[in-house]
């Protein structure tokens, strides 16, 4: 598993700390959300592009579909790189 | 008869809920169709007539190492339930989901172009199987007939992506298994 640190701000000051990549076609990947210290975890289908699991109610559709591209554009190059 | 496998990662429902008590079941706001399926399988899960198992050990384990309460360990491990659909004496309703849609298509004659069809290069499949991980397949303008030659991607239709989907994770499709059929818990990590 690749832990890869990140640092998108999404809205009302949540940030994303965190995407756990597994190598493998498993869609699922693992973000740690973080907000003044407290943390949380969600599972985003990066091929459905959905978030699994319920998201802080303080992010928006839009600022979640951004994340889920970012965490996607991240993971195709964390396995591409590994697989090279 | 079938042995069949349900993932929970840590802190998801069936991890949290013990399914040899209770069964698993899901809590459908629609009646099960080949449409219905396809929906299940591309787009969301829950709300869904279905409930998704697989035939393979391997693929319900991806799916168990990372649930909302993090990755899994080995002290907190995810769950891998096992199905064995002969015990019980419960009639027990699998549905195979490449069956259910590929005769929802219909016979091939007389149509110019089944859903289930796409129009791309043999490496068009590596796309749809993992779309962020080979997105290139999906967007590659295939090679076509002269005077049809449109610079556009593969068709790619919820059919055939559904199809993909269900061969990649071996999956089984069900409304409910009742709890007499949840015969093991394996802990991954």
């Amino acid at each position: 598993m690749n832990a890869l640190p990140l640092n998108i701000t999404l809205d009302h000051g949540w940030r994303v700390a965190q995407a756990d990549i597994r190598e493998g076609l498993s869609p699922l990947v693992l973000v740690t959300l973080e907000h003044a210290g407290a943390k949380q975890h969600v599972r985003l289908d990066v091929d459905k592009r959905m978030v699994v699991d319920h998201p802080p109610t303080a992010i928006s559709g839009a600022a979640l579909d951004e994340l889920v591209e970012q965490v996607s554009k991240k993971r195709r190059e964390v396995l591409l790189a590994s697989s090279a | 008869m079938a042995i069949l496998y349900k993932g929970a990662g840590p802190g998801s429902h069936w991890w949290t809920y013990d399914p040899r008590l209770t069964g698993l079941f899901t809590q459908p706001i629609a009646l099960p169709s080949a449409a219905s399926a396809v929906r299940h399988i591309t787009a969301f899960s829950h709300p869904s007539p279905y409930l998704s198992l697989s035939a393979s050990f391997a693929v319900a384990r991806q799916y168990a190492l990372d649930g909302p309460k993090g990755p899994a360990t080995q002290s907190a491990p995810g769950y891998v339930w096992q199905v064995d659909t002969a015990i019980g004496g419960d009639v027990v309703a699998l549905t195979d989901p490449v069956a259910l849609i590929a005769a929802a298509v219909g016979p091939a004659a007389g149509l110019p172009r089944l859903p289930t069809h796409h129009d791309g290069e043999q490496s068009l499949i590596l796309g749809v199987a993992s779309p962020s991980l080979h997105l290139a397949e999906l967007n590659r303008i295939p090679h076509r007939p002269g005077t049809m030659a449109v610079p556009a991607g593969p068709m790619v239709t919820p059919e055939f992506q559904a199809l993909v989907f269900a061969l990649r994770d071996a999956e089984v499709l069900a409304d409910r298994i009742p709890a007499a059929c949840v015969v093991h818990r394996h802990d991954v990590f």
